[in-house]
This record gives structure tokens, C-alpha cells and sequence, in this order.
């Protein structure tokens, strides 16, 4: 009687302890993984607060076309290339991707070779150097209208 | 076995946890590193979360958000019409009158649609576990009929997982609250999530959890909230600018950035400043969003929809037939129940602090893998691992107790490290372990004692002593002590070192408060104290070695400086200490300078700064120890010298 609860017992606890032994090396393995991600993701927790101020940047500079400013973009870009940081060529008339940005508004179009398609880039998007997309670039995407009335008002 | 995950099943996020190590652990979307996935699904390209939302305007009726609040409903349900007019895809009547979604002709029951999003989740957590997943434990709102349930379930048997149970979302949150294991008890959990207010009134009875009446408002929640802050910065900037910019959609989109943020921010701090630079123009002319909204503001802002949610609340108590001062419990649940205003009007509601430290967004989902460890076994069955209450320390030079394994750790565990002798030509080392948190052996509790002897005659700092603390389960601790150069071995078993009673554990750590100042700088003049011995021993060394080469005034100076030092060493203070050391340590550098200038060699016009200080702070902590690697050591762990001879 007593040894057969200790057989129970011991079984248990090997049960237990090959659990605890198994969770204990898939935590090492996912701690190591884990420390090189944490220095990505705290370089791109930077960056994404930077972005905005290099749009700010960007903004007023189209308004004031100073040569100074125009240097200190290119100061804040350079330092984003080499911290791993790149801006994703999107441009006007590429296909909408929505694995690299957002569709913040829909303009109509009787084209049909334009539908889909990337009528203003609002927002730049940026990805890390392993292709993580930091920020989703912000665009305008056109969409075929089936119906019969006329483009848009607001398209130009 | 393979591992049961919990699913949070959410209106507009879900979420996805495991027990690993007896302790549930939150998984973050392989794809976003985020620890919720909207439950948001493009059908046709199958896309989920995120990636679905980003392309939401554009295929705006193929993508579909909500439908939780089609599940397992009716068509002619008012909910189901109340639906239709917020959402852009089709709700068509499907088989047997349920409510189903038509994209490009082809129906699709809510289950069909919700199981996407179970499937993403499941693919994460198999990610992250590294292997596969083949049951789950899904929540649903207290209110959910059978029906309801019954697709819920469906959903997640369509995602390849075997429903192993369903349970309601309070009673997930009391879970993960440890609730459980008290004593009956009346709880509330008020639950306002990104689009949805819930109330649910629950009682505990034999470890069973029974829902005694839900309320709640379907259509409130935090979105409602941010809605409201863009409204009150578009309103005040139109009235300084004249200009709407909620027509300016680029212009909305920065607006809502801001606006979620401060929402955010406001639940911190009392005042935020929302600065968007060059929102729009106006004749030409840039416009600039600036704007100061303090707390208060805010909570101006939204008050009604917070008192929105306290109606509900009562009739919810009204239903279970009590009263306010009956719940013993309160948890929040749902991201908005971070803004202190609402967990205040809570809080005064039922006059009684609330439960919210479990994050809101993940306590049901953690409560819900709770339960799935319950129905593996894992929760039972877990293995209690003890933790060592005080810290075990060794002796070292001075009576400092040096640390080997400190309290908290948990057991069985071992440490090992190299200590090294004190004085020329010890022979033996003694070695004494204490328990405690003071930083001084005298004051910690003796553990035991025992002498390595036998080691080879050499300068203070060669031998290498390599010590062990091995703690087992039991709280036994050995603690072996070998020298390196001979392989000669001493040891000691101590046992009940882990076996504290709470009173003296508590004890020993009130100790350590209360004497930490003094302590502090006890351990402070010992470290001074050692370091005019170590520096003693390097400034006669360095004399002997430059023998005739260094001038005879400088070395009768470092000699004076010498004696000096070793007239206080025993009874001088930590300043006085230091002072001296200093000087000697000044004094000293003038005969490497002189034995530089004695060989004739010319320094460059930098040399002297250089070869100053060169030979000298090297020479105090390389020939102290005599091991160049740990010269941090030397100070501080080399083994103390008081047994010699």
C-alpha cells in the first residue's frame, strides 16, 4: 500500500519536473530571442516618436524653403539611415499595399486601370532595416466607381 | 499534452494568454508585437487585425468589424438592425433566419467569420509556444444566451480548436483576480471596452462563480470617449481660425492621432499639449494646432458618457437585489477604466477602492487561460518553489558579508565564486557564512564555520579559493570550499538555513531597515579601511623595487606617509582615511616620476601626466590582489586575513 503511493508520488513529480525542466529551457531559449528584439523595438520606439517631428520638418520647410532647414532634414535622415531606418518608396500611381500603409481616404474613378491605385501619398511610411514596418505610410487610394454620375468634387 | 490557450473574443480587440510556468502570460501578435489584435477580417485576401483595418476605407464592404454583435442572433434582432446602420458590409437573413454577412455574393456566418480571428490568435500562441494548439477556453459576455454560446463555440471549432469551455468575461476577470480562492463573495466587474459597457453582478459560492444579473450598453464605449476630444479641439480651433478641420480628412486624421493620445496621456498627467504643426492652411498661410487640455477639461469633456455607464449600473444591482454596500468586490475591466475619473465615480459608486491592477485590456483573456491551466491541471498541479528568505553571505576581509546567493532567490540553487587570501603568506582561510541582510557578518546570524588550510605560501591575492553555496529544495545548504592550485577541499552541510519561522524572516529584514544608515557607513569605513591597506602594501612594494633608483628624500617622504596611515588605519575615520590614503597615493607617484626621470628618459611634453599615473593605479590593485582580472575584487571579496598563521 505505502509503496504504491510513493510510486504514484514519484511519478508525479517526475511528471512535474520534467514539465518545470522543459518550460524552464523554452524560457531560456525565448529570453534570449526576447533581449535581441527588446534593442529593435526600443530603437524603433524612438523612432516612431522622431518621425513626426522630421514630418513637422519636412512641412515647414515647404513653406519657408529655407537652406538651413533643408540641412537639418537631411542631419535627422542620415542619422535615421544609420540607426537602421528607411523610408518605403511609395509613390503616386503604385498599387495599394496595405501591408505598408494605410488607406486614410477613397477618391472614385471610371479608370479601371486605376483602381487600387495610389493617388497621394500623405504620410511617409518608414521600415527597419529586417523590414519590420515602423510607421504605415498614409495614403490617398483611388476606387472604380461603378456607378454612372461623374468623378468626385473633392478630387481636385 | 499540448497547452489550452484562453481567448479573449472581443466586440473590437481580442486577446490570447497561456499559463506557462504556473503563471499566465499574455502573447503578442506575431506580426504587430502588440498584445491585442483588433477583430477586424477582410475575407476575400483573408486578412486579420491590423494589416485588415489599414485597408478598411478602401474595401470597406468586405471588411468587417463587429461582428460579435451578430453572433448567433437573429435577423429580425434589433441589435442585428442596430448593427447594419454603423457598419458598411451586408447583414443578409441566412439559414434558419440567422443573421449572416453577404461579400461579393457569397454568405458567411458570423461563426465562419469570428473563427479568422481565433485562427490568427491561435497561430500566434503556437508562434510563440513552438508547438501546436489544439484547444481553447473562450469568453463571452455574462449576457450571451445559448445560442450565442453555442456559435461562439462553433467558431472556435471551425478555427481547429476544441472548445474545451466557455465562460463569461466577469467571471474571467474575478479569475484573474484570484478571486476564486475567497470566501463568498459578492462582486461587481464593470467592463468598458472600446465599444461596449458591461456590468456584471457575480456571487461566489464553493469556488463556483453565478451571474446574478448583467446590464450594460452596447453602444458605449472608449471610442465614444475619443470621439468627444476631437469634437471639443476641431470646435476650438474653428473658433480662433474659422476653419472646420474635420473636412481637412488629413487634417481629421492627425486631429484623432492627438486626440488618442492625450486621451492616453490625460490618464497620467493633469495637463498635455497637443502641438500638430501645419495641420492645414488658410489663403496661403500655414496653421498651426496648439492647444492645452488639462485633466479636469477632459473630464468635462465626457463626463456624461461616464455618468452614462452608472445607470446601468444600478439597475444591474436593482435586478440581484442589492445595494451598493453588499459587493465586496469591485474590477474593472476594458482600456477606458484607465482613466481616473471613471474609476473615481466607480469608486464613489460603491464606496470601495476597485480592483485594477491587472492590466484592463488582458484580464479576461489572462483569466480565461487560467481556467484552460485549471482543466490541464497545470494550476493544481504546480510545484511550489520555495525562495530563500534572507540573504546567505560569506565573510570577507573587514567582516563584510559579501553576498553569495541573495533572498528572493529561488531554490535549489548554487553559486560559486573565487575569493583569494588577504595577507602574505596566509596558509589558511577561514570561512564563515552568515544569513541576513546587514552588511556586516557580525550583525547577521552565524550559519557556521569552517578553516581550508594547507594552501601554499604566497603574496596576498595569488591563491585562488573557489567557494560554493549549494542551496537544495530542502533548504539544505552546502557550502564547499576548494583551493585551485592544491585541489585540496573543505566543506559543511547546514541545514534548515531556508526553514525560517515568518517572525524571524520578518525580523531580519526589519533589522536591515532599521540599521541601513548605520550599517551603510560602517561598511563604508571598512571599504576605506581597506583601501589604505591595500595602498600600504603597494607604496612599500613599489619602495623595495625601486630601491636605489628613486631618491632618498622622496622614499623617506613615502615612508612618513606610510607610517601616517598606519597609525589611524585601526582608529582613524572614513575621511581621515581617505585623506591619507590620498597622500600616500600623491606621494607615492613622485617615485615612479623620479624613477622615470632617474633613467634618463626624456617624457614628451604629455609623458608626465601619463606615466604619473600610470604606474601607480595599476600597482595598488594589481599587486594587492595579484590577479589581474578582478580588480574590483580586491577591495572588497578578498577572503579575510585574520587567521594567518
Amino acid at each position: 500500500m505505502i509503496k504504491k503511493v510513493k510510486s504514484e508520488e514519484f511519478e508525479n513529480m517526475k511528471n512535474q519536473l520534467a514539465r518545470a525542466m522543459a518550460d524552464y529551457a523554452n524560457l531560456q531559449k525565448r529570453t534570449d530571442e526576447e533581449r535581441e528584439t527588446m534593442f529593435k523595438l526600443a530603437s524603433i520606439s524612438f523612432m516612431t516618436k522622431i518621425l513626426p517631428i522630421i514630418d513637422n520638418l519636412k512641412n515647414a520647410q515647404n513653406h519657408v524653403k529655407d537652406s538651413g532647414i533643408a540641412m537639418i532634414i537631411g542631419q535627422l535622415e542620415t542619422i535615421a539611415r544609420e540607426e537602421g531606418f528607411e523610408e518605403i518608396k511609395i509613390k503616386v500611381g503604385d498599387l495599394f499595399d496595405e501591408n505598408t500603409s494605410e488607406v486614410t481616404e477613397v477618391l472614385e474613378t471610371l479608370e479601371e486601370k486605376d483602381n487600387n491605385v495610389i493617388s497621394e501619398v500623405m504620410m511617409s511610411g518608414w521600415k527597419y532595416q529586417d523590414g519590420t514596418v515602423v510607421r504605415h505610410a498614409r495614403v490617398k487610394v483611388m476606387k472604380l466607381t461603378l456607378n454612372n454620375f461623374s468623378g468626385s468634387d473633392e478630387n481636385k | 499534452m499540448s497547452k489550452i490557450i484562453g481567448i479573449d473574443l472581443g466586440t473590437t480587440n481580442s486577446c490570447v494568454a497561456v499559463m506557462e510556468g504556473g503563471k499566465p502570460k499574455v502573447i503578442s501578435a506575431s506580426d504587430t508585437g502588440k498584445n491585442t489584435t483588433p477583430s477586424v477580417i477582410e475575407i476575400i485576401k483573408n486578412l486579420v487585425g491590423d494589416v485588415a483595418k489599414r485597408q478598411m476605407v478602401l474595401n470597406s464592404e468586405n471588411t468587417i468589424s463587429s461582428v460579435k454583435r451578430l453572433m448567433g442572433r437573429r435577423f429580425e434582432d434589433k441589435e442585428v438592425a442596430r448593427t447594419q446602420k454603423m457598419v458598411s458590409y451586408k447583414i443578409v437573413s441566412g439559414k434558419g433566419g440567422m443573421a449572416d454577412v453577404e461579400i461579393n455574393g457569397k454568405t458567411y456566418t458570423p461563426q465562419e467569420i469570428s473563427a479568422r480571428v481565433l485562427m490568427k490568435l491561435k497561430k500566434d500562441a503556437e508562434k510563440y509556444l513552438g508547438e501546436t494548439v489544439d484547444s481553447a477556453v473562450i469568453t463571452v459576455p455574462a449576457y450571451f444566451d445559448d445560442s450565442q454560446r453555442q456559435a461562439t463555440k462553433q467558431a472556435g471549432e471551425i478555427a481547429g480548436l476544441k472548445v474545451e469551455r466557455i465562460i463569461n468575461e466577469p467571471t474571467a476577470a474575478a479569475l484573474a483576480y484570484g478571486l476564486d480562492k475567497k470566501k463568498a463573495e459578492k462582486i461587481a466587474v464593470y467592463d468598458l471596452g472600446g465599444g461596449t459597457f458591461d456590468i456584471s453582478i457575480l456571487e461566489l459560492g464553493d469556488g463556483v462563480f453565478e451571474v446574478k444579473s448583467t446590464n450594460g450598453d452596447t453602444h458605449l464605449g472608449g471610442d465614444d470617449f475619443d470621439e468627444k476630444i476631437v469634437d471639443y479641439i476641431a470646435e476650438e480651433f474653428k473658433k480662433e481660425n474659422s476653419m472646420d478641420l474635420r473636412l481637412d480628412k488629413q487634417a481629421l486624421q492627425r486631429v484623432r492621432d492627438a486626440a488618442e493620445k492625450a486621451k492616453i496621456e490625460l490618464s497620467a498627467a493633469d495637463e498635455v499639449e497637443i502641438n500638430q504643426p501645419y495641420i492645414t492652411q488658410k489663403d496661403g498661410q500655414p496653421l498651426h494646432l496648439t492647444m492645452k487640455i488639462t485633466r479636469s477639461k477632459f473630464e468635462g469633456i465626457v463626463a456624461d458618457l461616464i455618468a452614462k455607464t452608472i445607470k446601468p449600473v444600478e439597475d444591474a444591482l436593482k435586478d440581484a437585489g442589492l445595494k451598493p454596500s453588499d459587493i465586496n468586490e469591485v474590477i474593472m475591466v476594458g482600456g477606458m477604466t484607465r482613466m481616473p475619473k471613471v474609476v473615481e465615480e466607480v469608486k464613489k459608486f460603491f464606496d470601495k477602492e476597485p480592483n485594477k491592477s491587472v492590466n484592463p485590456d488582458e484580464v479576461v483573456a489572462i483569466g480565461a487561460a487560467i481556467q484552460a491551466g485549471v482543466l490541464a491541471g497545470d494550476v493544481k498541479d504546480i510545484l511550489l518553489l520555495d525562495v530563500t528568505p534572507l540573504t546567505l553571505a560569506i565573510e570577507t576581509m573587514g567582516g563584510v558579508a559579501t553576498p553569495m546567493i541573495p533572498r528572493n532567490t529561488t531554490v535549489p540553487t548554487s553559486k560559486t565564486e573565487v575569493f583569494s587570501t588577504a595577507a602574505d603568506n596566509q596558509t589558511q582561510v577561514e570561512i564563515h557564512i552568515t544569513q541576513g541582510e546587514r552588511p556586516l557578518s557580525n550583525d547577521n546570524k552565524a550559519l557556521g564555520r569552517f578553516v581550508l588550510d594547507g594552501i601554499p605560501p604566497s603574496p596576498r591575492g595569488v591563491p585562488q579559493v573557489e567557494v560554493m553555496f549549494d542551496l537544495d529544495a530542502n533548504g539544505i545548504l552546502t557550502v564547499t570550499a576548494k583551493d585551485k592550485a592544491t585541489g585540496k577541499t573543505q566543506n559543511i552541510k547546514i541545514t534548515g538555513s531556508v526553514g525560517l519561522t515568518d517572525e524571524e524572516v520578518k525580523k531580519a529584514q526589519e533589522d536591515a531597515e532599521k540599521n541601513k544608515a548605520e550599517d551603510g557607513k560602517k561598511a563604508e569605513q571598512i571599504k576605506a579601511k581597506n583601501m589604505a591597506d591595500a595602498m600600504i602594501v603597494t607604496a612599500e612594494k613599489s619602495i623595495k623595487d625601486a630601491g636605489e633608483k628613486a631618491p632618498k628624500e622622496t622614499v623617506e617622504k613615502v615612508q612618513e606617509k606610510i607610517k601616517n596611515l598606519k597609525d589611524i588605519l585601526e582608529t582613524g575615520t572614513k575621511e581621515d582615511l581617505e585623506a591619507k590614503t590620498k597622500e600616500l597615493s600623491e606621494t607615492l607617484s613622485e617615485v615612479g616620476q623620479a624613477m622615470y626621470g632617474a633613467q634618463g628618459a626624456q617624457p614628451t611634453a604629455d609623458g608626465p601626466q601619463s606615466t604619473e599615473a600610470t604606474p601607480e593605479e595599476p600597482a595598488a590593485s594589481a599587486d594587492s590582489s595579484g590577479e589581474p582580472s578582478k580588480k574590483k575584487k580586491d577591495d572588497s571579496k578578498v577572503e579575510e586575513g585574520e587567521v594567518v598563521e
